[in-house]
């Protein structure tokens, strides 16, 4: 309940902050606002991309949930999203579920690196997925630029993907896909054992492992699911939307996927709404840039300002908790 | 303090947009003009995206056009900017990469009447097609000034990463050369990169070493680091995409330059005098996109025969009786 | 000099202080005691600003010291950096000569013996990380002193050194308020007692007119107050021990407890027994209960399914609400946060969730530290009856009442060395001086 106001404020201050800062720029704050909506969500055009651009962000963000609760701070969705896609590309010409196969374990295994480097050499994953993130788009810059190379060699991007997602009314199936993972990942989380012990191991490592949970293997079983998840935001986006690999394919998306969990509370099924209003947010700003020349770039502020805004608002709680009474 | 300057942040991004002064109204009675640019980054970043900004503004002043900007990251926003531009009865549209292509075909589809430019790319259809600079054309010119000035017979050409443009101006500057002595020794190193001037320069020096005494670079900013390496060598070599003269003008004995915002100009008012014609467009020195531009401070260092040589095969390019060879 | 009126204290839907109002003169020694979760440590937490009341209103002494029950200490740091921590003045320049000199003269003024200053707090044994702690808050010069269960984990011997250093300061006009659920200890030391139960202070009497027995009466009224009837029977007959390690056995329906000062090897040995019995999950019950054994976060019935093979929320509510009756955890539901219970309700739901599942050896950690007489007595009970069902406890306690109380065997550890068994009888006399390293 708590989580939910703490979210809603984080957007509506958000939105607050454009508002104000549109004004002092000399815009009226009302018709910046009024844009950003009629952006996202005011016509079937804007609707389907506030809805293509939530699709990533989700699964990005279900990601994030997912090693959070675990107590893992995976800040590698971005790689974990590449080397998805570029499995999937690879998949693709075995159909679209190999190829969704092929993208969740390229994830998997792309975070399972930095677990290994953590059960062996005590790494922490902050460093490890970061760097991790930038070997994956060196991997994807080698490949598009070599042996990926479109056939015509032109220019350094994929050939089409061999499959795509099904599409219904220009939206493609990775919208279900995405929903019913974040659903997946709520019932994995408060209706299974696995997920007792997860949130357990994240919450107090040491009262899990005295109560018999083999810390280390739920560690690396979750940052193995939360890769996997990535790498099927990766695929999903490969087959829906770029159906191309080329350098700048992730833009961002792993490092959004923690905004979209923070203002989710950590919850799978609320990251579906989180989602959704960043999705709007780049929607809107994308239209805001074309109607008035706002920099989109106030789409990564808004995201900025709900990180702070949640981070803050959680610090404020916890401070005022007993710790033991 | 922070606060401060995040609300500054925040404000000058919200500002963007409005340092413009209003657009002038349209000279000719007909409809405004309206073109829109998509650019896969910020307009900011002094290079890439700034330059098609540049030409989007030159659109506006120089035709009355209504113009309209989306930075666009993603595919998903390639394709809603272009259908937007579609949907709000845009004449041009332009998306400035190869990676615009599906996009931009796919938009084509919904929007017939509206043209979309993609900035290099092989995509046509009836209102869709590429725009590709001939830079070879001035590369071509500085093949003909190294064989004829080279005092050792070789020259080196560097560049970033092996982009099939970049090889394609290395292909032309080596025709260029050996249309003069069909044995003069061209060779090529590739940094990996556009940014480690060390790199560059280190480059260079290998070249200067193996006895070049002309160097071409496409290495952007690392560029830098072959002007320095040739100032401390003394030998020559040329500026890329712009009149690089005043960054070594000891060194730099001219320019291969290209006007990017010119070419938007250019494609803006084909389609406004509908003389549009789909197919790739390919944008040199005839429409005044390329053009070789001599540092003058060193232009007397260079022999009267090789200024008039020149000369006559710019125009011969022209003319279109020489063939500049392309690398694709 | 300290002034409470009316003041409140609400955490969620448990209200911890309960219009309480209290004042204390200095120079004065206060005992307060009360069950757990009475609202002893919320209301002196409030008193050191730690905490901020809901309502009523304070009137403070100039500089507080508190010591907690949970150390406050940075183990990397050594004894000198970590007082030099407490320094307020915005900046200095430090070295480390300084430091140490200033923390020698630090431990020099506070009366407390501390040894080698240069050595790092992590090294230290527990009764001198509790020394450290009060040091610290002695440093300040306090007006008023306030210690939250300081002899938990001291030897007898350091004990009295610490009610020494209280004396002495009371001699110079400092208040101290001494909270603890060792009536004994209370009646050596305060010169008033304060008894706290559910949020409320009900009685508040001057240290002549009160008795241990009146004490325990005031923080348990209502409850019943018998003791069980003594250890059930057991089967004298040996098997095959169910565990061994050196010359510790343990067999079926029996009870062995090892007695020492915290911090003389006994979680080396737990590990070691743990391992040598990694097939089956023994009952563990271990010594920090909101470190090891509870997620604060997570709900009664959750923290009950830890560990738990097959779990589903439904299947788990319904058994979680049959433990929390019978294992009497007063809560408002299975759904409600184990964090916001006290103690002894959380050590209830470790009990239930490790014995439970009945297992063949229990391995029970200090189970009473931190908990009133009557969360004591039933904790003891219930660890009785899984040994009469057939397992076998080893205790691991400093608390030698609570080993005579249960065991039939008793071993000492001091310095990670075990002693030879014991028997009841045989340990009353020996066990104190071998705790104390002394044979």
């Amino acid at each position: 309940m708590t989580r939910l106001l703490i979210g809603i404020g984080a957007a509506a201050l958000a939105i607050a902050v454009l508002a104000m800062a549109a004004a002092l720029a000399g815009h009226s704050p009302a018709d910046v606002v009024g844009v950003l909506f009629d952006g996202a969500l005011g016509s079937p055009l804007a609707i389907r991309g506030t809805i293509l651009k939530s699709i990533p962000l989700l699964l990005t963000g279900l990601c994030v949930v997912i090693a959070f609760r675990a107590g893992v701070w995976n800040i590698g969705a971005e790689g974990q999203f590449i080397v998805g896609a570029i499995a999937a590309w690879m998949g693709s010409p075995y159909g679209t579920i190999a190829s969704m196969l092929a993208a969740a374990v390229a994830g998997a295994v792309w975070s399972s690196i930095a677990t290994a480097m953590r059960l062996w050499r005590n790494a922490p994953e902050v460093l490890t997925t970061i760097l991790l993130n930038f070997i994956a788009v060196h991997i994807l810059g080698w490949v598009v630029n070599g042996p990926l190379r479109e056939t015509s060699a032109r220019y350094p991007q994929s050939d089409p993907a061999a499959s795509a997602l099904p599409q219904l009314a220009e939206i493609h199936a990775g919208s279900l896909i995405s929903i019913a993972t974040a659903i997946a990942a709520w019932w994995l989380l408060y209706r299974t054992t696995e997920g007792l012990r997860l949130r357990a191991t994240g919450l107090n490592p040491s009262a899990a492992r005295h109560a018999g949970i083999n810390v280390p293997a739920q560690i690396a079983r979750a940052m193995a699911i939360s890769g996997a998840i990535a790498g099927v935001a990766g695929g999903v986006e490969l087959l829906g939307v770029t159906h191309r690999l080329f350098e700048r394919l992730a833009v961002g998306y792993g490092y959004s996927g923690i905004a979209v969990a923070l203002l989710a509370g950590l919850h799978p099924l609320g990251s579906i709404a989180s989602a959704l209003f960043f999705g709007a947010f780049v929607t809107g700003a994308g239209e805001l840039q074309r109607t008035s020349g706002i920099s989109a770039a106030i789409a990564t502020f808004g995201q900025a300002v709900v990180i702070l805004a949640v981070v803050a608002a959680g610090a404020l709680l916890t401070s005022r908790k007993p710790a033991d009474a | 303090m922070r606060h401060a300057a995040a609300v500054l942040t925040l404000v000058s991004l919200v500002a963007c947009g409005r340092d413009e002064a209003p657009a002038p109204p349209s000279s000719t009675s007909s409809p405004t003009l309206k073109v829109g640019l998509l650019t896969p980054g910020s307009i900011n970043d002094g290079g890439w995206n700034a330059i098609a900004w540049e030409g989007l503004q030159r659109i506006r002043n120089e035709m009355g056009a209504e113009v309209a900007h989306q930075e666009a990251k993603t595919p998903a926003e390639f394709d809603e900017g272009f259908r937007s531009f579609g949907a709000r009865g845009f004449d041009l549209a332009f998306g400035h990469g190869f990676e615009f292509q599906d996009a931009a075909l796919a938009a084509g589809k919904l929007y017939p009447k509206t043209v979309f430019i993609t900035t290099s790319g092989t995509s046509v259809a009836p209102n869709v097609s590429p725009m590709v600079f001939e830079l070879e054309k001035a590369t071509y010119l500085c093949g003909i000034i190294a064989a004829r000035e080279s005092k050792t017979g070789k020259a080196g050409v560097i560049g970033g990463i092996r982009l099939p443009s970049i090889e394609s101006t290395f292909t032309a500057f080596k025709a260029g050369a050996q249309s003069v002595d069909p044995k003069f020794d061209v060779r090529e190193v590739f940094t990996g990169n556009f940014d480690d001037v060390g790199a560059a320069k280190l480059a260079t020096l290998s070249l200067a070493n193996a006895g070049a005494d002309f160097i071409f670079h496409q290495a952007n900013e690392a560029g830098r680091g072959v002007f320095q390496a040739c100032s401390e060598r003394k030998i020559r070599c040329f500026g890329s995409n712009k009149d690089q003269s005043g960054l070594a003008p000891d060194v730099i004995v001219a320019s291969a330059v290209l006007d990017v915002p010119r070419a938007f100009v250019h494609m803006a008012n084909l389609v406004r005098t509908k003389t549009f014609e789909p197919g790739v467009q390919y944008l040199g020195m005839q429409e005044g996109i390329v053009a070789l531009v001599w540092n003058e401070r060193l232009k007397p260092t260079v022999s009267p025969e090789t200024v008039a040589e020149v000369e006559r095969v710019e125009k011969a390019i022209r003319a279109g009786t020489i063939a500049v060879p392309r690398g694709f | 000099m300290l002034q409470l009126s009316h003041i409140t204290k609400r955490f969620g839907q448990t209200l911890a202080v309960d219009d309480v109002s209290l004042s204390i003169a200095p120079g004065q020694i206060v005992g307060l005691v009360g069950e757990n979760g009475a609202g002893k440590t919320t209301l002196m937490r409030i008193v050191a600003e730690e905490l901020r009341a809901d309502g009523g209103a304070i009137t403070r002494p100039e500089r507080i010291g508190m010591v907690h029950q949970h150390f406050a200490i940075v183990p990397e740091m050594t004894i000198a950096e970590n007082l030099a921590l407490i320094d307020r003045t915005a900046f200095r320049f430090l070295s480390l000569g300084s430091i140490e000199r200033d923390a020698e003269a630090t431990v020099q003024r506070s009366g407390i013996a501390l040894g080698d200053v240069s050595r790092r707090a992590g090294e230290l044994s527990v009764g001198e990380k509790s020394k450290l702690e009060l040091i610290k808050a002695i440093a300040v010069d306090p007006t008023l002193l306030i210690l939250d269960e300081p002899t938990s984990v001291l030897t007898p011997m350091e004990s009295a050194e610490l009610f020494g250093v209280i004396r002495d300061r009371t001699r110079r006009g400092t208040a101290v308020v001494f909270i603890s659920h060792k009536v004994p200890e209370v009646l050596e030391i305060a010169q008033r007692v304060v008894v706290m139960q559910r949020g409320k202070i009900v009685a508040d009497t001057p240290r002549a007119e009160t008795t241990a027995e009146t004490i325990a009466d005031a923080m348990v009224t209502g409850a019943r107050a018998t003791s069980p009837a003594g250890s059930p029977a057991r089967s004298t007959e040996r098997s095959t021990p169910l565990l061994q390690v050196d010359s510790l056995a343990l067999h079926r329906n029996e009870i062995v407890a090892i007695v020492g000062v915290a911090g003389n090897g006994q979680t080396d040995l737990i590990e070691r027994l743990r391992a040598t019995r990694r097939e089956t999950r023994i009952g563990f019950i271990p010594e920090d209960r909101t470190r090891d054994a509870i997620v604060a976060e997570m709900s009664i019935a959750e923290n009950l399914a830890l560990g738990e093979r097959r779990w589903s929320k439904r299947a788990g509510a319904a058994r979680a609400k049959s433990l929390i009756d019978l294992y009497r955890i007063r809560a408002t539901g299975p759904r409600q946060r184990a964090g916001d219970l006290s103690g002894g309700n959380q050590q209830k739901i470790v009990l239930a969730r490790e014995l439970d599942r009945r297992p063949e050896v229990i391995v029970a950690a200090e189970p009473t530290r931190g908990l009133d007489i009557e969360a004591t007595r039933f904790v003891h009970e219930e660890l009785r009856k899984a040994v009469a069902a057939g397992a076998g406890l080893l205790l691991i306690t400093s608390d030698l009442d609570e080993a005579f109380a249960l065991a039939d065997v008793l071993h000492v550890i001091y310095r990670g060395k075990l002693s030879e068994p014991l028997t009841p009888a045989t340990a009353a006399e020996r066990a104190g001086r071998l705790m104390a390293g002394i044979s």
